[in-house]
């Protein structure tokens, strides 16, 4: 039970912890909104069921479509839950018993959030809906959890074996396209599963015993891996290289010293684990637009197709651009004694959110499908972006001086994420969407995307001035960025 | 060639650094030693306008460092893990800077090649990146790095320090060698009194942010400066 004080400890004392109070309160406050939405939904399952069931059982409508459910719950696990890991390299040479630390690592991952998730969801329903007082009532349950907890072992072997690259994630939504092939052509369904194994279940009880080994055979399995490989050499994993990418991008370096730059940048971007997984991110904000287009009722908000542009054409100018420096915190002292002169480097940091912002749009342009309005909003702000809020935050880098560490996860992770990071994306959101509103009511609809067009269009013909405004506030606040990234 | 005016220091009231007055002339090499806490990284800090003096300037070449930008172009250090980037292999790192000033890939090799024996090993080949190596080639690819530009100015915080010893032995013949030959304005700070002595001609010893001695290399220096630092730990 040291090893929960340990933790304790860990997490109280540490830096990220004690900094980031306000931080902390936003997450909490998020994540009990959650829970409260949970158990909300929790709570009108049984209504929500009985409904769809048109007469049917609900409860044998809910046991077709769990299946479903855990593939969900898996999937998010895969992206979001840790490896159970705890710091164990001091322990190991203490006189403490590898087969404890390693089923203290296994029970500490018992606490992910996903474990709850059935009792908030499930457990109203249960009461509510099966036989109180009757055993099967707790077996169905039960079952539920124990598949949870198989799920929660699963997952762990699963990530010990492969890492989150473009070619796993290939694979799952691969194996997402067929499972929807499947069912939509009626072919096979996996619901048929589902409906076989709850529905015995509620007859034979002890068919609980199928999740009940899985989960504790799941468990043995990694209780035995770690207890093997807690050795030093295991705790440091090798990983495969990049190097097929950036070989092709040497080139560069024959562009003089902001082609060098941008080639370092892309090198950065390619071999830290946060950039990779904002990368991996990118697609999903392109699909950003698929949530809202296809619904008519938006197509005639404007200020619906003004977020969703700025957001489509710009997710990557926004999720890259507000750490422009932060990326480079752990080298900071190199840069500024470096033979590049401030220009330069802000210079090269300019393309790189402007140039792959642009490229990317052109995946966007199938969206033209929704219409003309949707393509010319999406043009109109993409031109935004670019000449607005591109130098705009290479002005507010200045104000991010928060260290940043790169070997970590992107998924739920704050370090190196200050409020002001909240703050700045409110303006590059909100203000075009004013302007756009504040114009239309002046001008019209069609003189307002003009004028944003063109306001857009002098920001990247007046890039340099910009630019330059913007090295000069740096050149201001230098010392105060180098120090707050030079204290982890 | 550097030259401090009225350098003052506080962080949170207390003085780290105070030098009146102190010039590094063309071709010197100035040997910086002290306890932890003397001032010798804030000193360094100050002079590649890393960080800001509360008064006074630092001079280079007889213009002041955090008015422009142009001492950057002669001027080559390494202070710590923060001057490597730690994504890269050696040899992209080495690319990386040459190309920073204005070298081809031959000048980067030609370098790099020429001191095969200081890395043991043909380190343009490592497939490694900087952060999973050890700090002592972390350090020797930082140093190198600095040399790499034949700098007029060359700054090092505690090179000697997780070298092993035959690397040591390397590093200061190379420094002697390139100091000569160069004619360059060599900094170093160091602990090791030995090696600070046998590198440098001039050695400053900073206590608690002041300068309390400032003295030619000679065969007493070394005894000199144990003296000091004897009575000093008592």
């Amino acid at each position: 039970m040291n090893f929960i004080q340990l933790q304790i400890k860990r997490v109280t004392r540490s830096s990220f912890w004690q900094k980031k109070l306000a931080i902390n309160i936003i997450v909490g406050f998020f994540l009990f909104l959650l829970l409260l939405e949970l158990l909300g939904l929790g709570f009108f399952l049984g209504k929500i069921l009985s409904g769809a069931a048109k007469g049917g059982s609900p409860v044998l409508l809910l046991d077709k479509w769990l299946i479903y459910y855990f593939m969900v719950t898996f999937m998010m696990r895969f992206f979001i839950q840790n490896l159970p890991t705890m710091e164990i390299t001091p322990l190991l040479h203490l006189p403490i018993k590898k087969s404890k630390i390693s089923l203290y690592l296994n029970y500490r991952s018992l606490l992910s959030f996903f474990n709850f998730v059935p009792f908030l969801l499930f457990l109203p329903f249960t009461f509510k809906y099966l036989e109180v007082l009757s055993g099967t009532t707790f077996v169905w349950f039960a079952a539920i959890f124990f598949w949870e907890l198989t799920s929660n072992f699963l997952v762990i072997h699963v990530k010990r074996k492969s890492t989150v690259t473009p070619s796993v994630m290939f694979v799952i939504f691969g194996i997402i396209l067929v499972i929807g092939f499947l069912e939509r052509f009626h072919i096979f369904s996996f619901s048929v599963i589902s409906s076989w194994y709850f529905d015995n279940l509620l007859r034979y009880p002890e068919w609980i015993l199928l999740p009940v080994v899985t989960a504790v055979f799941f468990f043995w399995e990694n209780f035995r891996y770690t207890k093997n490989h807690s050795y030093l050499e295991d705790l440091t994993k090798k990983k495969k290289r990049s190097e097929k990418i950036t070989s092709h991008l040497t080139v560069l370096e024959k562009r003089g010293v902001i082609g060098t730059l941008i080639l370092k940048e892309v090198r950065l971007l390619l071999r830290n684990k946060r950039s990779k997984q904002m990368i991996f991110m990118l697609p999903l904000l392109l699909l950003y637009g698929l949530i809202f287009y296809p619904d008519p009722k938006n197509l005639s908000h404007q200020y619906i197709l003004d977020l969703v542009g700025i957001f489509v054409s710009g997710g990557f100018l926004i999720t890259y651009g507000q750490y422009i420096l932060a990326w480079e915190s752990r080298h900071f002292d190199f840069i500024l004694t470096s033979n590049v002169n401030s220009e330069e480097f802000f210079h090269a940091k300019y393309y790189l959110m402007t140039i792959p912002t642009a490229m990317l749009f052109v995946l966007t342009l199938p969206y033209a499908y929704f219409g003309t309005k949707v393509l010319a909003t999406n043009v109109v702000m993409l031109f935004y972006n670019l000449g607005i809020n591109a130098p705009f935050l290479l002005f507010m880098a200045s104000f991010n001086r928060k260290r940043m560490e790169l070997d970590r996860g992107q998924m739920m992770n704050y370090q190196g994420v200050g409020l002001n990071n909240f703050l700045n994306v409110l303006p590059l959101v909100f203000v075009p969407m004013l302007l756009d509103g504040l114009f239309s009511v002046l001008f019209g609809y069609t003189a307002s995307l003009v004028i944003i067009f063109m306001s857009g269009l002098a920001g990247i013909i007046f890039h340099r001035q910009f630019i330059a405004l913007a090295v000069r506030f740096f050149r201001k606040n230098r010392y105060k960025i180098a120090e707050g990234f030079r204290s982890s | 060639m550097i030259k401090a005016e009225n350098l003052k220091k506080i962080y949170s009231g207390r003085i780290v650094l105070n030098i009146p007055e102190i010039s590094i002339g063309k071709g010197e090499s100035f040997g910086l030693v002290g306890n932890n806490g003397a001032g010798k990284t804030t000193f360094f800090r100050i002079i590649l306008d890393l960080i800001r003096a509360d008064s006074g300037r630092v001079l280079s070449k007889g213009k002041d460092v955090s008015m422009n930008e142009e001492w950057k172009t002669y001027t080559g250090s390494y202070l710590d893990e923060g001057f490597l980037i730690d994504y890269m292999t050696p040899a992209e790192y080495f690319m990386f800077v040459g190309k920073l000033n204005g070298m081809s890939s031959g000048d980067v090799e030609q370098f790099i090649e020429n001191l095969k024996s200081f890395f043991g090993s043909n380190i343009l080949s490592e497939k490694n990146y900087l952060r999973e190596m050890s700090r002592g080639s972390q350090k020797k690819i930082g140093i190198v790095a600095a040399l790499m530009i034949e700098p007029e100015i060359l700054v090092l915080d505690e090179p000697f320090s997780n070298l092993d010893p035959t690397s040591q032995f390397q590093l200061k013949n190379l420094l002697k060698k390139l100091q000569e030959k160069k004619n360059m304005c060599m900094l170093i700070s160091s602990h090791d009194l030995n090696h600070v002595t046998e590198v440098c001609q001039r050695i400053v010893v900073l206590h608690e942010g002041e300068v309390v001695h400032d003295l030619e290399t000679n065969e007493n220096t070394l005894k000199e400066l144990e003296d000091f630092f004897a009575v000093k730990g008592d």
